[in-house]
């Protein structure tokens, strides 16, 4: 047949493409009920709906009416089909396969641990610092260019690499070796490569900022809130953190550029009091985006006592608190974006996944951290669990082990079994389960067991607190705080994106 | 733990449908494994697990499991009842939908992850039968 005849022979009548008859087909979905009479439906894919409890039993009874108002919405979204399962199913393995990228490729985060010293004495400090003067924990150029050398064996094309301490600056000499190393190196590996320093900024020199705007280093940084709040948290010598901090930063926006330097900071027991002052003082030191974190329970926040200061519900108050007013800013014309938030959004209303590790599932693939000594672990909290003296999730030694051993290896594969969130009890059917993640150190060092309890776990019940506020906002919300989730999962500002 | 059938006072108006007793500070509940599937009694005692202890024992009818919740903090028994009970329905309906659904569940994501195409033509076939769909999660 010609493709004139083609033409000439039109299109086939809208019924060839209707069902035959009324019979649907179930495709996989979870649900949580969401008050009294809705439900919430997700998939795989990441696709969401609420339906009512009467929709919900028509639905699994397939007696659901296609004059339903729902019934386009499930089948538009993948939760049913009446015309054949191979559309749908090559469409949802396509979004399935999207929402798992993060698998492909290996490891695209490697953190260089170049030392455990720091000046600073932070309560919360989750990587056990040692004090400045002790140079035998700062990372040898050998031991650094094993890990360089390990770090290109990843097949990723992108490659993050992040220096981390301890406080790395006070190790510029071994971090500048390093960039120019790996640039070096680059020149016929030919990776996308980007450089983060995580920084208290204290060290900070006019030097250290001219390398890192020749070699494009980002700058990372704590601002904790207020002066006495980030000088209660971070205490130093002077009691001039946040001094030397909002210094830095000035600095470094400066001579990088505000978007080369960021901050996050950690909620701590005094935090809890000031969600809105904190968030203040980051609008006004020019940040566009904050990242609300509750303390992880490693290093010195265990043994200080601070991990255990305050209970997940007080943070969940705090962090609601402090999005309220960042949504609030925004209101009034203020531009500026809650980070944890994001992440989620952009798991709930867009097809793509996060690199954020801890909303991962498996864990395993994406980091790598070297430690200063040389040995590897497939995720920062597994190093900071080490320095407690825990080595369980230690995979190797970049001196004794090579690629294969480190990253095929039994610990690494272990790691993926109990981290697969598809697989965990109280994971499995959880309709939040596509948004989430697993975070096996964190539950091992909770609850002694990497698959953890979940009706116990601190992890699930903040994120799934989280998650039910901002599928609160997006179902109950009012049209501006809706439309401000949806620029922020799409990265599209709400002044440009269409109206 | 014996049976002592002091049902509550909340739950002796549904007690000649629903056998619910108190046994001192715990609930006790007899589920009929010939409509609550043994999976979704677990996975019911399993979502509880975190407000309350919970023993899970073979009744002394053939075919029905003992469930005992004692509440980790105080509660209403009724009130810890009744959640169980709702937790149950909707067990037995998610194991119900992953009856139906499992096995193309399997199939997404091998095709998803997979080099191949593990889509047959037969794939279009709403039946069911060529799908291989299994009784997956009743056991």
């Amino acid at each position: 047949m010609t493709p004139l005849s083609l033409l000439q022979q039109g299109f086939s009548p809208l019924t060839r493409y209707q069902p035959a008859d009324a019979s649907y087909r179930l495709l996989p979905f979870r649900y949580m009920r969401w008050g009294d009479d809705e439900i919430l439906l997700t998939n795989d894919a990441g696709e969401h709906a609420f339906v009512s409890n009467v929709q919900l039993a028509a639905l699994v009874q397939h007696r659901l009416d296609r004059e339903d108002p729902s019934f386009l919405d499930l089948k538009a979204k993948h939760f049913l089909t009446d015309t054949g399962l191979r559309v749908p199913l090559e469409l949802l393995a396509t979004k399935y396969r999207t929402k798992k990228a993060f698998l492909n490729g290996g490891a695209r985060l490697h953190l260089f641990v170049v030392t455990l010293r720091c000046d600073h004495s932070c309560r919360y400090c989750q990587v056990s610092r040692v004090s400045e003067d002790r140079e035998r924990y700062d990372m040898s150029q050998e031991t650094a260019a094993r890990a360089v050398d390990l770090m290109f064996r990843t097949p990723a094309q992108a490659l993050k690499v992040e220096f981390q301490g301890g406080e790395p600056l006070l190790c510029f000499d071994l971090v500048r070796w390093l960039v120019e190393r790996i640039e070096a190196r680059n020149l016929v590996e030919q990776r996308d490569l980007q450089f983060v320093v995580t920084t208290n900024l204290a060290p900070l020199t006019d030097e250290m900022l001219s390398f890192c705007r020749d070699h494009s280093v980002l700058l990372s940084t704590s601002l904790d809130g207020p002066e006495a709040l980030h000088n209660a948290n971070r205490p130093r010598p002077g009691r001039d953190a946040y001094a030397l901090t909002v210094a830095g930063i000035d600095r470094a926006q400066t001579a990088l550029g505000f978007d080369r330097v960021s901050a996050m900071m950690t909620t701590t027991r005094m935090s809890l009091a000031y969600p809105r002052e904190i968030v203040d003082e980051y609008v006004r030191r020019g940040f566009t985006s904050i990242f609300l974190r509750p303390i992880s329970p490693y290093g010195f926040a265990v043994r200080t006592g601070e991990a255990a200061k305050y209970e997940t519900d007080e943070f969940l108050k705090f962090y609601r608190a402090a999005l309220d007013h960042v949504i609030a800013l925004n209101r009034r014309g203020v531009s500026f974006v809650e980070v944890y938030a994001t992440l989620l959004l952009r798991k709930i209303l867009t097809p793509f996944a996060t690199a954020y590790v801890d909303l991962q599932s498996p864990v395993g693939t994406s980091v790598v951290a070297y430690n200063y000594d040389g040995d590897v672990y497939a995720t920062d909290e597994g190093r900071m669990l080490a320095a407690m003296g825990d080595t369980s999730f230690r995979l190797g030694n970049v001196h004794e082990h090579g690629y294969e051993e480190i990253f095929g290896g039994s610990k690494v594969q272990a790691l993926l079994r109990d981290s697969v969130i598809e697989t965990l009890p109280g994971c499995s059917d959880c309709a939040f389960l596509p948004y989430c993640g697993s975070d096996p150190v964190f539950h091992y060092r909770t609850q002694g067991d990497s698959i953890g309890h979940r009706p116990n776990s601190a992890f699930c019940h903040k994120n799934m607190s989280v998650l039910r506020h901002l599928f609160g906002l997006l179902r109950g919300g009012d049209p501006f705080t809706r439309a401000l989730l949806a620029s922020w999962a799409s990265g599209v500002s709400m002044e440009a994106a269409p109206s | 733990m014996s049976l002592n059938r002091d049902v509550t006072t909340g739950v002796r108006s549904i007690s000649t449908l629903a056998p619910i007793w108190k046994e001192g500070s715990a609930v006790g509940l007899e589920v009929a494994t010939n409509v609550f599937c043994r999976a979704s009694v677990l996975r019911a005692c399993y979502s509880l697990s975190g407000d309350c202890h919970v023993f899970v024992t073979e009744g002394t009818r053939p075919e029905h499991l003992h469930v005992f919740l004692r509440p980790k903090q105080p509660a209403q028994l009724e009130s810890v009842a009744g959640k169980f009970a709702n937790e149950l329905v909707d067990q037995e309906l998610r194991i119900s939908i992953l009856a139906e659904t499992g096995a193309i569940r399997e199939l997404i994501v091998a095709h998803a992850l997979a080099e191949g195409d593990f889509l047959s033509p037969e794939s279009d076939d709403l039946s069911g039968e060529n799908a291989g769909v299994s009784d997956q999660g009743r056991q």
